[in-house]
Formats: structure tokens, C-alpha cells, sequence
């Protein structure tokens, strides 16, 4: 089992409750499909500017889709 | 969040495996060819060279052939699953890349210490040529691996 990095998201749910696939969302964000993959599943934790380029892709706050949870 | 699901292999990390295996299978190769002369002819005569130079010659070329046809086979897979192969690289694929640099260099770095060990010996340029071939192949290969765990696994940058 793969552990997962301490930034959490909820992609997935916001990205399919939109109706957004994981290419068109590379697309939008200049990624590949294996890297917002890779973002879902917490195992790669993208650059602040990705992160404003998925939240803006998406069409919420930064906040609504990334989260920082403490200890 | 589902960790299970199986993250396509970019172009990058292809490499990355193709290397993992390619550069200690070609060292291996030019020691089968060179290590067997050692018990029958001094180092200062031993034509070790171009056998090396052969070695390095095919990882690099290899490298990229086997990358090549790697991509052509993912295509062709990609196709039968109704897919398209994306073949681009990001910001994921150059920091990934780059941690895989770091580890080569430190490792290689601190092989070369041992090298410069031998050349204050002055111990014959075999010996010397040898330890930075194999302490670059061995930074390269731990470079790739962990090229290849960052992909697999969780890479925070």
C-alpha cells in the first residue's frame, strides 16, 4: 500500500460531479493524465500554480479542493 | 482516495526502467568480456577501452532504441484499448527527473572520492578507468531506481 502525501483533494468527486474527465482536466491544467491520476490518488503533491490552475479548472476555491489536515 | 488504481507509465518513466535494467546489464557485459583477460595479462597491456567505450556506446543508444520501441508497443496497446497514448512529460516528469538526478550525483560523488583515492596511488589507469565507470554506472542505475520508486510510490518533490 502506497502512503498517500499530507496534502489531501477532493478532484475526483468535485471532477465527476462535473462531468470532467481526468484527460480534459490535464488538458485544461497543461499536465499529463498520469499526473492528475497521481494528484487524486495523494501521491504526488502538485505546485502551487497547479493547484490554482486545478482549483480555476474546476471552477472553486483552492481551498474547496485541496486540504492540509493537521496531525 | 483510491491508491489503486494503476497510473499509466509515462515516456519518462519508461526511460527510467529501460535505464534501471540497460546500464548494470552492459557493465556486466563489458566485465564478462574484460575480467576473464585479468588472470592471464597484466592491467598495463589489458585492451580495456574500447570495450568500454562499446559498453557506454550501447546503454546510450540502447537506451534510447528500447524507449522507442517501449513507446511503439505502449502505442499499439493504448489502440486496442480504444486509447490514446500520451506521450508528453510535465512538471510532474521533470521533478521527478531531477530527484533522480540528485541521487545519481550523490552517489556518483561520493564513488568518485574513491576514485581519486586510487589515482593518488597511482595505481595504472585500469584500475582508475574501471572504479569511475563502474561508480557512474552505479550513480545511474541507483538514479533510475529511484526514479522508478518516485513514480510507483509517493513523490513529494
Amino acid at each position: 500500500m502506497v502512503k498517500a502525501t499530507r496534502v489531501t483533494n477532493d478532484i475526483r468527486a468535485i471532477r465527476t460531479a462535473r462531468g470532467i474527465t481526468q484527460a480534459q482536466l490535464a488538458s485544461a491544467v497543461g499536465a499529463t493524465r498520469q499526473t492528475i491520476i497521481a494528484i487524486e490518488q495523494g501521491r504526488y503533491s502538485p505546485s502551487l500554480e497547479m493547484a490554482f490552475q486545478i482549483a480555476r479548472a474546476l471552477g472553486v476555491r483552492l481551498d474547496e479542493v485541496f486540504g492540509y489536515p493537521e496531525d | 482516495m483510491d491508491l489503486d488504481e494503476r497510473i499509466p507509465m509515462t515516456t519518462s518513466e519508461r526511460t527510467a526502467w529501460i535505464a534501471a535494467v540497460l546500464t548494470p546489464a552492459t557493465v556486466v557485459g563489458y566485465l564478462v568480456v574484460v575480467a576473464p583477460q585479468l588472470a592471464s595479462t597484466p592491467v598495463d597491456r589489458l585492451g580495456w577501452q574500447a570495450p568500454m567505450l562499446w559498453s557506454m556506446g550501447i546503454n546510450f543508444v540502447g537506451t534510447i532504441v528500447l524507449t522507442i520501441l517501449a513507446t511503439i508497443v505502449a502505442g499499439i496497446g493504448a489502440g486496442i484499448r480504444h486509447e490514446e497514448l500520451d506521450t508528453s512529460s510535465d512538471q510532474r516528469d521533470r521533478d521527478i527527473d531531477r530527484h533522480g538526478g540528485r541521487v545519481a550525483l550523490s552517489i556518483s560523488a561520493a564513488g568518485l572520492l574513491a576514485v581519486l583515492v586510487l589515482a593518488m596511488l597511482e595505481l595504472d589507469a585500469f584500475w582508475i578507468g574501471n572504479a569511475a565507470f563502474v561508480v557512474g554506472a552505479i550513480g545511474a542505475t541507483a538514479g533510475s531506481i529511484a526514479q522508478i520508486a518516485a513514480y510507483r510510490g509517493t513523490f513529494r518533490g
